[in-house]
Formats: C-alpha cells, sequence, structure tokens
C-alpha cells in the first residue's frame, strides 16, 4: 500500500470538487464546500483507493467527510 | 398517545421523567426498565394488539445482531446479515405493502385477489430503518457490546420512537451510559422545554391551520384555478414542512429532559439552493441512511464505476425513498421527482462552472420541491394534476372564494413563509445554548 500525505489529499479532494488548494486545509470538512456532495465524495475515495492501492468499504466512505478523518484513517 | 395530547404533556411524561431520575439515584440500571416500560407503554397506547409486533422485531434482531457479532466465518457472517435485512424488509412489506401489490397484481392481470387489510404498525418504517443500521454496524464491527436491555432501549426510546430521527446505535448509547445524564440537569430541562414549545408552535398553530386550507383545495381540486392551486399547494408544503419539523423539535426537546441528544434531523431546508442542498437539510437522518445504508454500498459493488452508472443509482435510491413514504404510486412519481432534480443537479455541476444566483437557485429550488409536493399529497393522479394546471393558469385566473374564517390562514402562510425563509433554526438555538 503506498502512503498518502495531507498534500495529496487536499490535492485530491481540490481537483474534485474544483476547488483551490489555498482554500482547503486539515480542518476542512465536506459542508464547507456545497461541491463535496455524496458524488464527490464517491470520486474522491476512488481516487484515494487508486493511489494508495487500499480498498476503502462502502460503511467507512459516509465518515470519511473531512481532511482529517480521511488522513487519520489512511495513517 | 402523540406529543401534543395532553395525557402525554401533563400526565406520561412527566411520571416517566419523575422516575427516570429518581429511580437514577438508587439503582445503576433502574433507568433501563424505566425506559423501556415508558417506551412500551407509549406504544401500546395507540393499538395494544399490535405492540407484540415491536418486541418480536426486537427479541429477533437482537438475536441476529448477536449472531452476527459473534460469528467468526465471514461468509457464514454475511449470509445471516443478507437473512437478517431480508427478515426486516419482509415484515414491513407485509404489513405496509401487501394490499398495494396486490392491488397492482389485480390491475395488471384482471384478477380479483382479496386484500389482506392488515392495520399498518406504528412506527415500522422507522425502525425497521433503525434496525437495519444496526445489524449493518454488528457485521462492520462497530458495536462490540450490547445486550437485551441496551437494544430495547435503543429501539423504543419513545421520543424518536414514532416519527424519527433515524438514530444510530454509536449515538445513542453512549448518552445513555454516561451516567452524567442520569442527573437531573436544569439547563437542559429549560432548553427542552423551549424547545418543545417550539415544536408545539409549529405544529398546532402553523401546521394544523395551513391543513385546513390544503385539505379544502386539495378536496376541492377540480374547482381550482391559478391563486387557488398556489395556496394549496404552498399550505401543503409549508405545513408537512411545520407537522415534520414540529414533531422532530419536541423529540428533540423531550430526549434533551432525559439529557440525550437526537441527531439534526431538519436544518431550513427551504433555503436550499439545490436538491442537493435540500437533502442535506431535509429528513438529514433518513438522506444519511440512504446514502451510507444503499447508495454507497451499491455504488462500491459496481465493477466499473462511472457517471452514468451513479445517476442511475441515484434515481433508484430516491424511488426507494418515494416508496418507504407509503405504498402508494404517488410516492413513487415523488421519489423519482426528486431523483430526477438531483441527477439535474449533477449535471449541471459536471457541465457548468457558473455558480447560479444565491437567492434566485433557492427559489428554484423551493418551487421544485413545492410541485414534488403536489404529488406527495394528492389521492391520485387526476388529484395532482388538476393542480398542477392550475398552477400553470390552464384552469383561469380567478381569486378562490374561501369563506371569511378561513382568510387568517393566509396570513399564517406568509408568517410560516417568513419563518421558513428568514429565520434560524432550532439547531441554531441549541448550538447557541450548549447544553452541558
Amino acid at each position: 500500500m503506498s502512503k498518502i500525505n495531507l498534500e495529496q489529499i487536499v490535492s485530491i479532494v481540490s481537483k474534485i470538487i474544483k476547488i483551490n488548494e489555498k482554500d482547503i486545509n486539515i480542518n476542512s470538512k465536506s459542508s464547507d464546500f456545497y461541491k463535496w456532495d455524496s458524488l464527490a465524495q464517491v470520486n474522491i475515495i476512488l481516487e484515494i483507493e487508486k493511489i494508495t492501492e487500499k480498498k476503502i468499504k462502502a460503511n467507512k466512505m459516509g465518515e470519511l467527510t473531512s481532511i482529517k478523518s480521511i488522513l487519520n484513517y489512511l495513517k | 398517545m402523540l406529543f401534543h395530547s395532553p395525557v402525554f404533556l401533563f400526565v406520561f411524561l412527566p411520571i416517566v421523567l419523575l422516575l427516570y431520575f429518581y429511580t437514577s439515584k438508587y439503582s445503576k440500571f433502574a433507568y433501563e426498565y424505566v425506559l423501556i416500560i415508558g417506551g412500551m407503554f407509549f406504544y401500546a397506547w395507540w393499538n395494544i394488539y399490535l405492540s407484540p409486533i415491536i418486541i418480536v422485531s426486537i427479541i429477533s434482531n437482537f438475536f441476529f445482531g448477536n449472531l452476527i457479532r459473534n460469528s467468526i466465518q465471514k461468509t457464514f457472517k454475511k449470509k445471516i446479515l443478507i437473512i437478517s435485512i431480508f427478515f426486516n424488509i419482509l415484515f414491513l412489506a407485509i404489513f405496509k405493502y401487501s394490499d398495494f401489490v396486490i392491488q397492482n397484481i389485480n390491475y395488471l392481470f384482471n384478477l380479483n385477489i382479496k386484500t389482506l387489510n392488515l392495520p399498518f404498525p406504528l412506527a415500522m418504517s422507522f425502525f425497521t430503518f433503525q434496525t437495519i443500521a444496526y445489524l449493518v454496524d454488528c457485521y462492520d464491527g462497530n458495536i462490540k457490546k450490547t445486550n437485551l436491555t441496551q437494544y430495547s432501549i435503543f429501539i423504543i426510546f419513545f421520543p424518536q420512537l414514532i416519527a424519527g430521527p433515524i438514530v444510530k446505535y454509536n449515538h445513542m448509547m453512549p448518552q445513555f451510559n454516561d451516567e452524567k445524564n442520569r442527573l437531573f440537569n436544569l439547563k437542559n430541562l429549560n432548553l427542552g422545554l423551549i424547545i418543545i414549545l417550539i415544536g408545539l408552535f409549529k405544529k398546532i398553530f402553523l401546521a394544523d391551520n395551513l391543513a385546513i386550507l390544503a385539505d379544502t383545495g386539495f378536496t376541492n381540486h377540480q374547482n381550482l384555478e391559478f391563486f387557488g392551486s398556489w395556496l394549496t399547494s404552498l399550505c401543503f408544503t409549508f405545513q408537512i414542512y411545520f407537522d415534520f419539523s414540529g414533531y422532530i423539535d419536541m423529540a428533540t426537546g423531550i430526549a434533551l429532559l432525559f439529557n440525550i441528544r437526537l441527531p439534526t434531523n431538519f436544518n431550513s431546508p427551504y433555503k436550499a439552493t439545490s436538491i442537493i442542498n435540500f437533502w442535506q437539510k431535509w429528513h438529514i437522518t433518513l438522506a444519511n441512511f440512504l446514502t451510507n445504508y444503499i447508495y454507497f454500498p451499491w455504488v462500491k459493488s459496481l465493477k466499473k464505476v462511472s457517471f452514468i452508472n451513479i445517476m442511475i443509482i441515484i434515481f433508484f435510491v430516491f424511488v426507494i425513498a418515494g416508496i418507504w413514504h407509503g405504498p402508494s404510486w404517488l410516492y413513487v412519481i415523488f421519489g423519482s421527482l426528486h431523483g430526477v432534480g438531483l441527477i439535474t443537479n449533477h449535471v449541471y455541476r459536471k457541465l457548468f462552472q457558473y455558480e447560479m444566483n444565491k437567492y434566485l437557485s433557492c427559489f428554484l429550488t423551493f418551487n421544485y420541491v413545492n410541485l414534488t409536493f403536489v404529488f406527495f399529497r394528492s389521492e391520485n393522479l387526476d388529484n395532482s394534476t388538476n393542480i398542477i394546471k392550475g398552477m400553470l393558469g390552464l384552469n383561469g385566473f380567478d381569486f378562490p372564494s374561501y369563506s371569511e374564517d378561513k382568510m387568517y390562514i393566509i396570513l399564517i402562510l406568509l408568517i410560516s413563509m417568513l419563518i421558513s425563509f428568514c429565520f434560524k433554526n432550532t439547531y441554531y438555538l441549541i448550538e447557541k445554548f450548549k447544553t452541558s
């Protein structure tokens, strides 16, 4: 499994929800951005799976809705 | 027993509340029995003969949950999960949808099978979803320890038993098990009572009055012209919001008297700027259930995830949401229209970077929701089409002739609009006066 760091997570989220990376930080969560909806959530998880080569279970998808929770989960 | 009935407010609630705090002083576990017996009494008050159904559901699902949690073999665990979910859906389907299925079979094949006319057990749709969430959480290893008493409290805790919010085991049980929450808390009592009063105001003053005009309109739909149709649909759209959110406020306030915080279920939904946003604000716990227990697992089960696949799943998830509300094709239309609305939003976000003006998008979203509620409230498709025709001006533009005693409802409608669009909601109040 490849490791992923904060910058990479921010970059993935930024690319998917089309928000400048500068506007996203470790405390950002889905409710802060109207474009971080359930479809964006699926795309974020799929992208993370691709980079880390780690399968994320469906039941975790609803919990990983903030930068911090994603980072903690992948630690 | 309804929350706004005198017997609940002035007899049942004070007795259970007193017993809850009084017995907690002397015994570590007595509060559990107070809540279970109180919940059973509350449930049986509606129809004592149907109360065994919830007992059967509690005992069998506790057994299923234990079997799932204690199984070491993964395939066996999965089999039990599937069987238990199937059992719960079948249980719900028999009581709620059997006549609907029979009527449709009769219509399609020109048969004359007799309907079963089974009574529908109160709260079954809610506790079925709550139970499924519990079973999946057992499967995922999120619930480590439980017993029949604790599981019973989770299902039968009366403030959220009848109409939600749909709660999760791990949200509720740590609160019940926190000894601090069994001590009388004046701050929570005050805040709880304020929230109950807000709920009562929404239900009795706003919703019940709006219902008068909405019911009149939906009954006399053939005679409705432009203004009458709009008044009817708007009255219902605000009636259902204040009815449901008023009920949820009362549930939240009552739970707070027991020092229990229920999750947010409504967050000013009519201020939503898209249908996606609407479902982030309307019946939030149902939307979360649909997202976490149907949508995400369904998407993850796909071999190839594509935008089109996801849109199809979204549509069917909302068809399920529609039929969950009741056994009628009109609920299916309601759900389908929301599915279409969500797809439209997603396609728009994918194709256009341009962000629509906030007020315009709020206006469009509200009107779309208002249109979908016409199907939700109608008795049949004729009823819906007549009202929509009226709203489009196809039945003329005369003013409706309401009797004088109903004119005050128009003022109540304006107050409802003002509250919905301009005021902060109950959860803002809760956050502001954070409970200890």
